[in-house]
């Protein structure tokens, strides 16, 4: 009974829903503007075309090699960091044999268009996405732990029969309205840009056929798992909840850490901005195993986005690094969410 | 003044004090540590024109007139330098073994007619004119800009270009004056014309303290948010406002609120642009204070489009800084007076803050270049310094909403 009321509180709170609004605002907007660029050139191809594919066996005889010379010598990588590189991308050239002598080798569709759609909706839109949905968890998990505290009514809760334990189940209701709130961000702005945009790719092709060059990069779209374009989309729809769990876990972890609304936001953005700048200090070299480990992160996992499911570059130094990164980041979070409930329930409240 | 200095006491609470500072420590070691080392390294090995524009400016001060550039004798620099080149050249296998020992050989040797010749003759051709042209560059070192210097191949290509920078630069203006159909870029290119591109201000001088700008425009402004927003918002939340309303100083205590709010930000952001600045200065900036800024850029580009020194275009992107942090101060104090407590004012600031972060990204980023987003594609280069006119606007509107805001205080029922 306390999680709906804790739910109602949250889910129906005018200040979310109005953010959430906020949001696909927002991503309308970018998509408007986008399209109105994209009109001229983009939008004439016809079905026609990506049936009449051209059958251009990259897998076959490809060698992921190159790709790790060509971070190496960019980055001027020596030593081990140099043979992380080439471990990773090592046991990418065992997924592309696979893929070769297995036959599904991918070809290109629309002429080569399909990439400015993918740039545009795994590159942009989908890191658009995850940043509001996260912001969104992460506020939503503060308003709910700060939200007796601030109404006056934490200590009549607090000496009730529930007591602390209503901390518990306001966890539950914001996980819920944060999982509740992504879905309806992201379905919505997905629904707008399908909406918008004549995205009429063959749906189950695999990803890699589909989707021909990485991001902005030469080389071939090669992810670990064979995916099918519309299990990619899901997948990359997951990720994108479960970076909104962690920041919701996050924020959980600050509203009841902290005594002050403006300190446990303060630690919520310090706690993010650390993890998205140490990685730019020179002790964390690239390919080295202290950046692997580090870009395991919520924060990078956000900014990898597009190459989920990947090799993730350069900076990444194993493979699955995103469900490696969500399953890490979400334990230590959780983690850090228990220790804080803990602390609470022994703290002298004043 | 007492309540006025008492409010600005509660702003600067050193907790908050101390996260801003955190914060600047990791913004500058992450980003603008390397920003500057990056400006450092290109101003004396870099890009375009190596070290010999600032010799240039050494020698002549911010102005070339032509007689200095006779002086300076390029051609004669040239010829010392294919000197050189010949005699890398006549020792390097590579070129001797195809019969090569100067480099007037080489170059005839890279432009043979190709139209001759086979497709089985063609690949090893364009193979080896390729190693040979890789070689002379020193292309093992393309990203370690000190030790490809050492070729002579890459300096002259500097000083070449520094040659068709200063010796001929028509052709390039005269595009933009006869096909750019924006007014101020136009006008931008016959000003460089009528003064025959004399500034001797460094290429890479406007790009990175732009560049350098946008990181500490971002952080100063989010910064300003983060240290002005909370003592309105708790005083709200701890109803402290209806003890003020029942003072002898009423309601006029808002205003003196805002004011303070105002003022913070401006002095907050005057600090921190002012810290920001030390490093720039220190990697030696400073000298180029009274160049101009309007030049034709390295690839016949226009950089600045107006008429003024380095050390006005520094004021002017100082200066739009603290107007966007005073504007984004109004604006939370308008959000955090309308709402109930510290929290629900956090939520309202958070978007404030991306908003702000967005709109410095988008529009004010590469302030008066011609391809600043606001100046080229919604204005279309018909105004005069928009990015200016933008924080100005911003500024103002918080303002006088917030002073609206007060003054209406006098006349609502307090609850």
């Amino acid at each position: 009974m306390t999680f709906i009321y804790e739910f109602k509180k949250l889910a129906l709170s005018p200040l979310v829903l109005s953010l959430a609004a906020l949001c696909i605002l927002v991503n309308l907007m970018f998509l408007l503007v986008e399209y109105d660029g994209m009109t001229p050139q983009n939008q004439d191809h016809s079905a026609a075309d990506a049936l009449a594919a051209e059958a251009a066996n990259i897998f076959e005889g490809y060698r992921t090699a190159g790709i790790a010379e060509f971070y190496i010598s960019a980055l001027r990588l020596t030593g081990t960091n140099a043979e992380h590189i080439r471990g990773k991308y090592e046991a990418l050239q065992l997924v592309v044999d696979r893929r070769a002598a297995g036959g599904d080798a991918p070809r290109t569709y629309f002429d080569g268009q399909t990439s400015d759609f993918q740039v545009l909706l795994f590159g942009k839109l989908f890191m658009y996405l995850s940043a509001e949905v996260g912001l969104l968890a992460l506020l939503a998990a503060l308003l709910s732990t700060t939200h007796e505290q601030m109404r006056g009514t934490e200590s009549a809760i607090y000496a009730s029969k529930t007591g602390r334990r209503v901390q518990v189940v306001k966890l539950c209701a914001s996980l819920s309205v944060s999982a509740l709130l992504s879905v309806l961000v992201i379905g919505l702005s997905l629904l707008i840009f399908f909406a918008l945009f004549d995205f009429s790719i063959v749906w189950n092709a695999n990803v890699s056929s589909v989707f021909d060059h990485a991001l902005g990069e030469t080389k071939p779209f090669i992810t670990w798992h064979s995916f099918t374009v519309a299990g990619y989309l899901w997948a990359a729809i997951g990720i994108g909840i479960g970076l909104a769990l962690c920041c919701c876990l996050l924020g959980y972890a600050c509203g009841i850490g902290a005594r002050s609304a403006y300190l446990a936001f303060g630690t919520a953005v310090s706690v993010l901005a650390i993890l998205y700048l140490i990685p730019r200090a020179p002790f964390m070299p690239y390919g080295s195993i202290a950046r692997g480990a580090w870009g395991l992160n919520p924060v990078w996992l956000w900014k990898s986005s597009g190459t989920w499911f990947t090799d993730g570059r350069a900076d990444m130094v194993w493979a699955h690094f995103e469900t490696l990164g969500l399953c890490a980041s979400l334990a230590v979070f959780a983690a850090a969410a228990g220790f804080a409930y803990r602390s609470l329930q022994r703290r002298e409240l004043h | 003044m007492s309540l006025f200095l008492y409010e600005f006491k509660k702003i600067w609470n050193w907790r908050i004090l101390a996260l801003i500072a955190a914060l600047a420590a990791l913004v500058w070691f992450s980003i603008l540590r390397g920003d500057i080392q990056t400006y450092k390294t290109v101003s004396h090995y870099g890009l375009s024109y190596g070290p010999y524009q600032r010799e240039m400016f050494e020698k002549y001060g911010p102005t070339l007139e032509p007689e200095e550039l006779a002086d300076y004798d390029i051609p004669g620099k040239q010829a010392a330098l294919y000197a050189e080149l010949d005699d890398w050249i006549a020792q390097d296998p590579l070129f001797t073994g195809n019969g090569i020992s100067t480099y007037a050989e080489y170059d005839l040797f890279r432009s043979k007619d190709r139209s001759g010749m086979s497709e089985a003759e063609l690949e090893p051709f364009d193979e080896i004119t390729m190693q040979m042209d890789m070689k002379l560059s020193l292309d093992e070192y393309w990203n370690d800009p000190r030790k490809q210097f050492a070729s002579p191949y890459v300096r002259l290509g500097m000083i070449s270009n520094l040659y068709d920078k200063y010796a001929e630069y028509e052709p390039y203006l005269q595009d933009y004056i006869d096909h750019d159909e924006r007014p101020v870029v136009a006008e931008a290119a016959r000003r460089i014309l009528a003064r025959h591109n004399n500034s001797l201000v460094p290429d890479n001088l406007n790009g990175s303290v732009s560049l350098y700008a946008t990181v500490v425009g971002v952080s100063v402004i989010l910064a300003a948010l983060l240290l002005v927003s909370p003592p309105l918002a708790r005083d709200r939340m701890r109803r402290i406002y209806l003890l003020h309303y029942s003072s002898a100083a009423g309601r006029r205590m808002l205003f003196i609120q805002w004011a303070a709010m105002a003022f913070s930000a401006c002095a907050l952001s005057l600090l921190l642009v002012g810290l920001s600045a030390i490093p720039l200065f220190a990697a030696g900036v400073g000298d180029y204070l009274g160049a101009s800024m309007l030049v034709l850029e390295s690839g016949g580009g226009l950089g600045i489009l107006y008429d003024i020194t380095f050390g006005q275009y520094a004021m002017l992107l100082a200066g739009m800084i603290v107007l966007l942090s005073v504007g984004a101060a109004c604006f939370a104090f308008l959000l955090a007076k309308f709402s109930t407590n510290t929290m629900s004012a956090l939520v309202k600031i958070v978007p404030l803050g991306l908003a702000f972060w967005v709109l410095y990204l988008s529009a004010i980023s590469d302030s008066f270049f011609e391809h600043n987003a606001l100046f080229s594609v919604i204005l279309r280069g018909r105004a005069v310094m928009p990015e200016l006119i933008l924080c100005m606007m911003i500024a103002a509107a918080g303002a006088a909403a917030a002073v609206i805001v007060t003054a209406r205080e006098n006349k609502v029922d307090a609850a």
